[in-house]
């Protein structure tokens, strides 16, 4: 294998099949990526001893970006599972603990399965199989920049939700945003939150077991 | 002569490979759940005394009449009605799918001992409706006469929007029409139990 610039110099070096073959190729790979200039200049280069110049400097910028770098953390993406018996009754407060992994801005999004804790079942009027939640994010970040939202469960339903803080999926415009980097840092959370039911306002709960489930995205927010 | 022809279209070419920052996301899911268990939760209690979670009282005056005879049942049917929704409606909600509600009448009596031509007790029956979300069954009667109470388990949740457990009387009597009521303060009750099931 020859550099390029070898092959310039000396192209007796180049491999059975001769150079003409190679930079030719290569040529045309060059050319094909470079816009048409109308005045095109014609250089030769010629073998040492036999004429001048013996090389031709072909300038080639290189130009490269690397994308800014967002995801969670290695055993950093929230995950688990909270259970509270009786939640009618006593309420409920749990936090999910997460670590960001992100080179830049960074955006999440939270989705709600049922827009609440939700038993199976139809039930009448004055009657309800869908106990209401509340969603609190905590971002934090390698400064002291921190981003907090708060949302109602029920508006957390993919596609029909109304939280503005941080309804999900994310994306590079829609989540709550979190305007530093955060390289693996501990204190970010998802807070569920609910105080004990009351049946008597209701409407009722009806008895049963209930579940929902969060589904948390991290979207780059450059 | 070897040479090679290089044809440079441009002075400096420049082959850019610029990537912007791609799109990342990642995604993490957290699963909550907990339960409800089966219970009744009084919403309208009435105004209970001595404790109970709903109830109320009814004030039947002199049950006497004139000449010393109970008075008309439906003089008394009356009067136990007066004591209005205060005392007598209530609204209880449970979460179990089904309720279970007994009704148990004890006979108006008066701690002076009776003897022959007098009476310490008025006898009744107990009536109560219940209002159901998809149905409005007969109401459960239960005689103060019975020892056991009635009951009955409905298919179906209470009626959530209104009261939905209302409590009337009816057939006073005494154990002769021509007894005579012995003086003094009489007492009864009915009593009502709504319990959830399955």
């Amino acid at each position: 294998m020859h550099s390029l610039a070898a092959l310039i110099r000396n192209p007796r070096r180049a491999s059975p099949g001769g150079c003409r073959h190679m930079c030719a190729a290569l040529l045309l790979l060059i050319a094909a990526t470079i816009p048409l200039t109308p005045a095109a200049a014609q250089i030769t280069a010629y073998a040492p001893g036999e004429g001048n110049p013996n090389n031709i400097q072909l300038p080639i910028d290189v130009i490269a970006s690397v994308g800014g770098r967002c995801g969670f953390a290695v055993s950093g993406a929230p995950s688990g599972s909270f259970d509270q018996r009786n939640f009618d009754v006593t309420g409920f407060t749990h936090d999910f603990l997460f670590s960001l992994n992100c080179t830049g801005p960074a955006r999440v999004g939270v989705v709600s399965s049922n827009g609440g804790l939700k038993t199976s079942g139809a039930v009448p009027a004055g009657y309800s199989a869908v106990a209401p939640y509340n969603v609190s994010l905590h971002l934090v970040s390698n400064t002291a920049a921190v981003a907090d939202g708060t949302c109602a469960v029920a508006t957390l339903i993919a596609g029909t939700g109304t939280c503005a803080a941080f309804l999900g999926p994310a994306s590079s415009t829609q989540g709550l945003r979190i305007s530093a980097p955060s390289t693996n840092q501990t204190g970010s959370y998802l807070r569920v939150v609910a105080a004990a039911y009351n049946q008597v306002t209701g409407p009722t709960l009806v008895a049963g077991e209930y579940a929902d489930t969060l589904t948390i995205t991290l979207s780059a927010a450059p | 002569m070897n040479k090679v022809l290089l044809t440079a279209l441009a002075a400096a070419s420049a082959l850019a490979i610029a990537s912007p920052a791609a799109a990342q996301t990642a995604t993490g899911v957290v699963n909550i759940t907990g339960n409800v268990d089966s219970k009744c939760i009084v919403i309208a209690p009435g105004t209970p005394t001595g404790g109970n979670a709903f109830g109320g009282t009814v004030s039947l005056g002199n049950l006497a009449q004139a000449n010393g005879t109970l008075e008309s049942t439906a003089t008394l049917e009356s009067r136990f009605a007066a004591a209005g929704a205060a005392n007598l409606e209530y609204r209880v909600v449970c979460t179990a799918a089904s309720t279970k509600i007994s009704v148990d009448a004890d006979p108006i009596t008066t701690a002076a001992a009776s003897t022959t031509g007098y009476s310490n007790t008025v006898q009744y029956q107990a009536n109560v409706a219940v209002l159901l979300a998809n149905s409005t069954p007969t109401p459960l009667v239960n005689d103060s006469l019975a020892v056991a109470a009635t009951e009955t388990t409905y298919p179906d949740r209470l009626k959530a929007s209104v009261n939905n457990i209302i409590v009337t009387a009816s057939n006073f009597r005494s154990a002769a029409a021509t007894d005579v009521m012995l003086a003094g303060a009489y007492t009864g009750k009915i009593t009502i139990i709504v319990t959830p099931t399955a």
